[in-house]
């Protein structure tokens, strides 16, 4: 399969790319890893002449985390390394297991964050843990940057309020709370190079044995992730218990607008809404148990 | 528009003519290189019968434009071999009957070397995950699966001096 012709720049710097992106206004197209873009111009999905790669930007490479400031990445971290990170998989777990399973090990040793970011499908891998840490996207355009809030910059299947020239800089998620419960079930037919069917990830935090605050991210039911207000709110301040799990996911499944497509039906994703979110929570409380237990032996 | 790049291929450094529109996959089979042991199937990333390693890990060259392998190390099946010597993974792929057409085999057998690299005594399960973005059409696996298990015996025989 042969790319249609296109001009390759690649900016050294950031600086450069924001110049460059500006004066190609219209006619270019940026690439990240280049996984879904290249496909896209190979099946001439995506046209353009001009092609801007930011791989050759090191300051996009940075991945630095803090308690006090949590996690900044930079868009141009690959997704094999947040699964491989120590401190990824140590203190934002989700972020972690979601990237080990996304596309094949080839697939992740050049796909980025900032990449499955922009590319903003409804079952991207890395977008539910994402915005169950509350995470933040940075947009640069010439002197101007702004943060924003992921779950406001991604509006539509593929579309994000990323505006003309602007370039995604980096991903800031907070650091988490101490005591945590989480699980993330990506549900398909195979478990290799596979797009969720239903992806539902969910992290709880407990004070005690009560639920104080909770994300419930439902994946690929709609044409963007969807977080259940309703079933977090049921979770809140409650213990766990598998009624309550049950409660929720009712509301889970309620809330959810899927499509009927060739991978599934919408009334089949509803109900995997309902049981993977009843399995995510209980999996997410029975986390949390076992971490508190751990936790007295070593007091002990 | 064509530029220059340089590249090391093979540990021999190589300075190339690519188009901007050319893929990685297609630079090391055309004219300039001839290494056609890289094979192209999906050309989408989904097959993995493209495999090659830059810089030790494992890419789809037909999703790496050849530009972007400017200044980086790759490694190719032709690359294996040393002195007339099969590289151990290759004697193992044979031995276990893991080679039937053989097309998906250059990208196999380059996604068990960055495993055994990395993780010299793999699990099944873990060697089944390492080829999740290898597809073959003949073997089932099982034996492709057992080649790398024997190849990862073999290293490590060899390291105990037996």
């Amino acid at each position: 399969m042969i790319l249609p012709r296109f001009e390759f720049l690649e900016p050294a710097t950031f600086e450069e790319a924001l110049k460059i992106v500006e004066k190609n206004k219209g006619e270019a197209v940026m690439m990240a890893g280049g996984t879904d873009l290249l496909v896209n111009l190979k099946r001439k999905v995506i046209k353009a002449s001009v092609v801007i790669s930011l791989e050759k930007i090191d300051s996009l490479k940075q991945l630095n985390y803090s308690e006090s400031a949590g996690l900044t990445m930079g868009s141009m971290v690959r997704v094999s390394e947040l699964a491989e990170t120590p401190i990824i998989k140590q203190k934002f777990p989700l972020l972690a297991i979601a990237a080990s399973k996304l596309g094949s090990p080839q697939i992740r040793n050049r796909a980025t964050v900032g990449g499955n970011v922009c590319t903003a499908r409804p079952a991207g891998d890395t977008i539910g843990p994402l915005l169950a840490y509350g995470a933040e996207v940075q947009l640069v355009r010439g002197k101007e940057s702004r943060w924003e809030p992921l779950a406001k910059f991604i509006v539509g299947p593929g579309k994000t309020t990323k505006k003309e020239g602007e370039i995604l800089a980096a991903i800031k998620v907070k650091p988490c709370a101490a005591d945590t419960g989480y699980s993330y079930i990506k549900y398909g037919i195979r478990k290799a190079m596979e797009i969720a069917m239903v992806s539902v990830t969910t992290n709880l935090t407990f004070d005690g044995k009560k639920c104080t605050s909770a994300a419930v991210v439902l994946g690929a039911v709609g044409p963007v992730f969807m977080r259940s207000g309703d079933a977090e709110a049921t979770l809140c301040t409650k213990e766990i218990t598998e009624a309550l799990a049950e409660q929720a996911a009712e509301q889970a499944g309620a809330f959810c607008t899927p499509i009927t497509d060739t991978r599934a039906t919408a009334e089949y994703r509803c109900d995997l809404v309902k049981a993977l979110t009843k399995r995510g929570i209980l999996e997410a409380a029975g986390k949390h148990v076992k971490q508190s237990s751990s936790r007295k032996q070593e007091q002990k | 528009m064509k530029k220059y790049i340089k590249l090391n291929i093979n540990s021999t450094e190589y300075e190339l003519l690519v188009n901007d529109n050319e893929t990685l996959a297609q630079l090391l089979r055309g004219p300039q290189l001839n290494l056609t042991g890289t094979k192209q199937g999906c050309e989408l990333g989904d097959c993995g019968a493209c495999t090659v390693l830059m810089d030790g890990k494992a890419v789809n060259s037909c999703l790496v434009l050849a530009m972007q392998a400017n200044g980086h190390a790759i490694t190719t099946i032709e690359g294996l071999a040393s002195n007339g010597k099969m590289h151990p993974i290759q004697e193992a792929f044979i031995n276990a009957g893991a080679v039937q057409c053989g097309y998906c085999t250059p990208g196999m057998i380059l996604k068990a070397k960055s495993l055994l690299d990395v993780n010299p005594n793999p699990s099944r399960k873990e060697i089944r995950e390492a080829f999740v973005g290898n597809l073959c059409r003949c073997t089932g696996y099982f034996k492709i699966i057992n080649a790398v298990e024997i190849a990862a015996k073999g290293q490590a025989n060899k390291e105990a001096g037996n």
